[in-house]
C-alpha cells in the first residue's frame, strides 16, 4: 500500500470526519474574513475589498464560482468516470483563458459581464462537466 | 501600489485555495463515495442547512455584482450582514424545527433571493451623489 494510500484510510475514511473537515475549512474562511473586518483601517482589505478591487483580474473567479455553484445545485451525473475527467479539464482550461484574458483587462468589468460569467460558468459546468457516480 | 496588508490578504486566500483544492483531491482519491463538497453542500442544503443556497447566492451577487443605486443603501454598512446573520440563523431554527421536502425549486428561490439580496442590499458599488 502506497503512503498516500494509507494516510487516506488514516484519516479520510469516514463521512463524519471529512463532513467535519469541509465544514471547519468553510467556517475557517468566514472566520478569517470577520477578523479581516475589524482590522479594517489598518490596512488589512477584506477578502471582499479585494475582490473588489481587482474585480477585471478576477473575471475567471466570477466564471468559477458560478461554475462551483452549478456543481452544487444543479449537478449531472455520469456513470463514464472519463466524462467527469474530460469535463474538469474543459471548464478549468476556460478558467485558464479567462485568467489570461483578465490580465488585459484594465477598467472594472460592467455588471451585465459579470453577470453574463456567472451565469455562463453555471451553464458551462453544468453541461460539460458531469459528476461521476457508480451505478447502485 | 500595494501595501504589505494587501498582499497578506491576497497571499492567504491563495493559501485558503490552495488547501482546499488539496483536501478535494484527496476526497477524490479516497474509497468514500460521494464525499466531495459539492455533494455535501447539496445534502445539507437539502437538509436542515437550507439557508446554504442563500448565503452562497449573497456572496455571489456582494462579490460579483452590486448595484449602484444608493436608493438600496442601508445606513450602516454593517447591517446587510447582520441582516444576513439573522435571517441565517432563523433559516437554521426553521430547519430543525420543520423538516419538509426541499425541491430544485425552492433552493433556487432561496438562491436567487441570496443573489438578489447581495445584489441590492450588500452592494460594494454604491456611488455616493455629488
Amino acid at each position: 500500500m502506497s503512503k498516500l494510500e494509507s494516510f487516506l484510510k488514516r484519516h479520510l475514511s469516514e463521512i463524519r470526519t471529512i463532513k467535519i473537515i469541509v465544514a471547519s475549512m468553510l467556517g475557517l474562511m468566514v472566520l478569517i474574513d470577520i477578523v479581516l473586518v475589524t482590522m479594517e483601517g489598518k490596512d488589512y482589505p477584506t477578502f471582499s475589498l479585494v475582490v473588489k478591487n481587482l474585480r477585471h483580474r478576477l473575471i475567471w473567479f466570477t466564471f468559477l464560482y458560478g461554475g462551483l455553484m452549478a456543481k452544487i445545485f444543479y449537478n449531472r451525473k455520469t456513470s463514464d468516470k472519463k466524462k467527469e475527467v474530460n469535463g474538469l479539464f474543459a471548464f478549468f482550461s476556460l478558467v485558464l483563458l479567462l485568467f489570461v484574458g483578465g490580465r488585459f483587462l484594465e477598467t472594472a468589468p460592467s455588471l451585465l459581464f459579470q453577470l453574463v460569467l456567472l451565469v455562463a460558468g453555471g451553464i458551462m459546468a453544468h453541461w460539460v462537466w458531469p459528476q461521476f457516480q457508480q451505478k447502485a | 501600489m500595494e501595501s504589505t496588508g494587501y498582499t497578506v490578504v491576497i497571499s492567504i486566500m491563495i493559501g485558503l485555495t490552495v488547501v482546499y483544492f488539496i483536501i478535494e483531491i484527496l476526497l477524490l482519491l479516497n474509497d468514500v463515495d460521494n464525499d466531495t463538497s459539492n455533494i455535501l453542500l447539496l445534502g445539507w442544503s437539502k437538509g436542515k442547512s437550507f439557508f446554504i443556497p442563500f448565503a452562497l447566492g449573497a456572496i455571489a451577487g456582494h462579490l460579483f455584482l452590486g448595484t449602484s443605486n444608493i436608493a438600496f443603501k442601508m445606513s450602516n454598512g454593517m447591517y446587510p450582514v447582520l441582516i444576513i446573520f439573522g435571517l441565517t440563523l432563523i433559516m437554521v431554527a426553521i430547519g430543525f424545527k420543520v423538516s419538509f421536502i426541499k425541491s430544485k425549486t425552492f433552493l433556487t428561490a432561496i438562491l436567487l433571493a441570496g443573489v438578489l439580496f447581495g445584489h441590492f442590499f450588500w452592494s460594494m458599488n454604491y456611488l455616493v451623489r455629488p
